[in-house]
């Protein structure tokens, strides 16, 4: 074995003293945040999800849940968590300290629509016609479950409070789905790729529901990371496990039951719509 | 159809129908009972079951509530409702301190926003709940606090089809049972009833069967050998039949002595008619025997013997229409009247005795009546009355049509008649009338013509027998 060198230690003690490594470096656990996106209540799914991540990237990984997506965005800024799956909007929000790692392929593009939903058969095919309703949002930091909706509203200059006789959030686009499909809420503003994969898995809730109007095309939901502070190594395996999870056993499984094609590398200017939107409600947003 | 009296039915039937009542009667109490015993549990366990579900659902709510957070309280309700349990939330509804409806899991029905519906202001409390008539729901509000502070109203309407079913089962097997028990006692009561009632039966057939003929004793096979009441009711029974045999064999011997007496002292009279006439014919021919060439005494003895001969036949004709046995009854005639005055003569010659006679009946209204029986009893009254009447004593007859009867008084000058004797008469009892007297025969022939017959007393003292005998009696017999 050869011996260290007396020059070399007093270069790693220096680099050791003057550039300590991350907290979260030291940690044995990968935490991946997932917010209320999809079907996160499916644990199966979720199994799949960690098994695939921890075989890639060989490290233990938790999936953390919270019930809303401030949870789990202000865990991500502050450095609780080493990556989330996150919506559009509060990555715009906080786009000066998040990273993108990786967006979601879902037929063949990194896009997606926010849908305006009423119960069957109403006799309604823009927003304007849904006033007065009842209205369920999904999360005050969700695109399509509220930012899309308020924007529209905003442009004409009326707030949700204004629009709608009363609205409210269920904290997930499939308990928006599952309140208009109920009649708790007339309406609903929902993730456009959450209503159409409810209507494969899910039909008899989707059948009682009818899409009034959709949005532009917009940044899908992304996997996004702290600018600093992070594990480089680790957080290159991890983001490679994204972008290679249609050829893993398990990940293919996952990528199936979120019936999405795959991760890939995306540009921000991908969210650029979303941000446009959020800029369009001015300090309100 | 005519449904006979309860009274009319026999005992046999009675008796189970009594039990079949009563059983049903009890039956129906103790169901009224047991259904409200049950009623009480229902309601018991309703209340129990609806405060636990609606406590354990207050803790899951309220804090949603209290944040008047739609969804989360919507969540809650939606995964309460379950359909397992035996009383069922149809839908449960949280009404906001405004009076608004926050969540409904039944938003159709209960719109978030609206107003809260005045059925719900009407919803018992839990300790008011109740189960009554048929309905299938009942209703129940609870407050909702949050630390002593009132923040809602969760309002349910509870599904009690099952505890109603559950009634309407129990009152179904209770009514089947009862009338299976019923139906089972009477024919049991039926059964018992009838095995006790079989000893009364023979008995009443026997008496059934006395009433046409001489009653029979019941063998003693039939009797039971028990020391029971019918034991001893089969043995009074054949004690009774014995000592009825016994009467009668008594009074057909008294009644064979009477006619002995009555005879003997018809032949007494006969012979003392027949006997006064028998002098002038002997004197007769001993006139012809010594006289007989004189002129004309021929001629007047053989018209002496002539006349007493036909008194002679006189008698014995009366004596044959009065006692031969088969004769062709034609009906009572003033032949017969007559015939009772020639029979008695001799005795109240013989006695010095003054006889009355009054008879003025047409043939045509006494020929309803049989000669034969009214014979008897006029003679054996006539017979009577001048024994009683004695030396020099005073007997009358008379007859007259008093409406549908002939009314016949006989009368005599005598001390009268004793008073059990006169009661024996009047009542038609011939057990306690001593035989000789004839009067025996006078009461059993009275009831056979259907008269009636009384004895009074004249102001003189003497006695008089009042018969009455109805006209038309032999066709009314006959018919």
């Amino acid at each position: 074995m050869k011996p260290i060198g007396r020059r070399r230690v007093l270069i790693g003690a220096a680099a050791a003293l003057f550039f300590p490594a991350p907290a979260i470096a030291r940690r044995r656990t990968f935490l991946f945040g997932l917010t209320p996106v999809f079907l996160t209540n499916d644990r199966k799914l979720l199994a799949l999800i960690r098994s695939h991540i921890a075989e890639a990237i060989n490290v233990p990984v938790e999936l953390v849940q919270r019930r809303t997506y401030q949870d789990i965005t202000t865990m991500l800024l502050a450095g609780e968590l080493d990556a989330a799956w996150i919506c559009g909007y509060p990555y715009i929000r906080h786009r000066a300290e998040l990273e993108l790692i990786a967006v979601p392929v879902w037929h063949g593009r990194q896009l997606y629509q926010a849908y305006l939903i009423a119960h069957e058969g109403r006799d309604a095919g823009q927003l304007d016609q849904l006033a007065g309703d009842v209205h369920a949002f999904s999360d005050p930091d969700s695109n399509s479950g509220y930012l899309v909706t308020r924007s529209e509203l905003a442009r004409n200059r009326q707030s949700p409070d204004q629009f709608f006789s009363r609205a409210f959030f269920t904290y997930g686009h499939r308990n928006v789905v599952r309140a208009v499909s109920r009649g708790l809420a007339q309406s609903g503003s929902v993730d456009g790729y959450v209503w159409e994969a409810l209507s494969t898995l899910e039909p008899s809730l989707t059948a009682k529901t009818s899409i009034v109007w959709k949005s532009e095309w917009l940044g899908f939901p992304p996997v996004a990371r702290r600018r600093f502070g992070f594990d480089a190594g680790l957080q290159r395996d991890f983001a490679a496990a994204l972008t290679t999870m249609q050829k893993g056993q398990d990940g293919k499984a996952a990528l199936d039951l979120l019936q999405l094609e795959g991760f890939a590398q995306a540009d921000p200017t991908l969210f650029d719509g979303i941000a446009a939107r959020v800029s369009s409600l001015g300090n309100d947003g | 159809m005519k449904i006979p009296a309860f009274s009319s039915l026999p005992l046999t039937v009675r008796a189970p129908l009594i039990v079949a009542v009563l059983m049903v009667l009890v039956g129906a109490i103790a169901s009224e009972r047991v259904l409200a015993s049950l009623t009480a549990t229902q309601e018991r366990q309703l209340r129990d079951l609806a405060a636990l579900y609606l406590d354990g659902l207050s803790v899951a709510i309220v804090p949603a509530a209290t944040r008047n957070d739609v969804w989360e309280t919507f969540d809650a309700l939606d995964r309460a409702q379950r359909h397992d349990r035996s009383v069922r939330a149809i839908v449960t509804t949280v009404i906001s301190e405004d009076g608004s409806i926050l969540a409904s899991s039944d938003p159709t029905r209960f719109p978030t926003g609206s107003v809260a519906k005045a059925s719900i202001g009407e919803a018992a409390s839990i300790d008011a709940l109740t189960i009554s008539g048929d309905r299938r729901t009942v209703s129940v509000a609870v407050p909702l606090l949050n630390q002593g502070q009132r923040v809602g109203r969760l309002y349910a309407e509870l599904d009690v089809s099952v505890l109603l079913e559950e009634r309407r089962s129990a009152l179904l097997l209770l009514i089947l049972g009862n009338a299976a028990a019923t139906l089972v006692l009477a024919l049991a009561g039926y059964l018992v009833v009838r095995r006790m009632l079989r000893p009364v039966k023979i008995l009443a057939e026997r008496m059934g069967a006395a009433e046409t003929a001489m009653p029979e004793l019941i063998p003693e096979k039939e009797v039971p050998n028990d020391a029971n009441e019918y034991a001893l009711l089969f043995r009074k029974y054949n004690s009774l039949v014995k000592a009825e045999k016994e009467r009668k064999e008594a009074a057909e011997r008294l009644a064979a002595q009477e006619r002995l007496v009555s005879l003997g002292r018809l032949a007494s009279s006969v012979a003392h008619e027949i006997n006064n006439p028998l002098g002038g014919m002997l004197n007769a021919v001993d006139t012809m025997k010594h006289h007989g060439d004189r002129p004309g005494v021929t001629e007047q003895s053989i018209g002496l013997l002539e006349r007493g001969l036909l008194g002679i036949k006189d008698v014995v004709r009366a004596m044959l229409d009065t006692n031969r046995p088969g004769r062709v009854d034609t009906g009572l005639s003033n032949s017969d009247i007559d015939d009772l005055r020639l029979l008695i003569s001799p005795e109240v010659r013989r006695l010095n005795q003054t006889l009355t006679w009054a008879f003025d009946v047409g043939d045509t209204a006494m020929a309803s009546i049989d000669s034969v029986p009214a014979r008897q009893v006029l003679l054996n009254l006539l017979l009577n009355a001048s024994r009683a009447a004695g030396q020099s004593g005073t007997v009358k007859f008379n007859a007259e049509v008093k409406q549908d009867a002939i009314a016949f008084c006989v009368c005599d000058s005598g001390s009268g008649l004793p008073a059990d004797l006169r009661e024996g008469i009047e009542l038609g009892d011939v057990s306690g009338i001593r035989p000789g007297v004839g009067l025996r025969t006078v009461v059993e022939k009275v009831d056979q013509l259907a008269g009636e017959i009384d004895v009074c007393e004249i102001s003189s003292g003497h006695t008089a027998i009042h018969v009455r005998l109805p006209l038309h009696q032999r066709s009314s017999k006959a018919a």
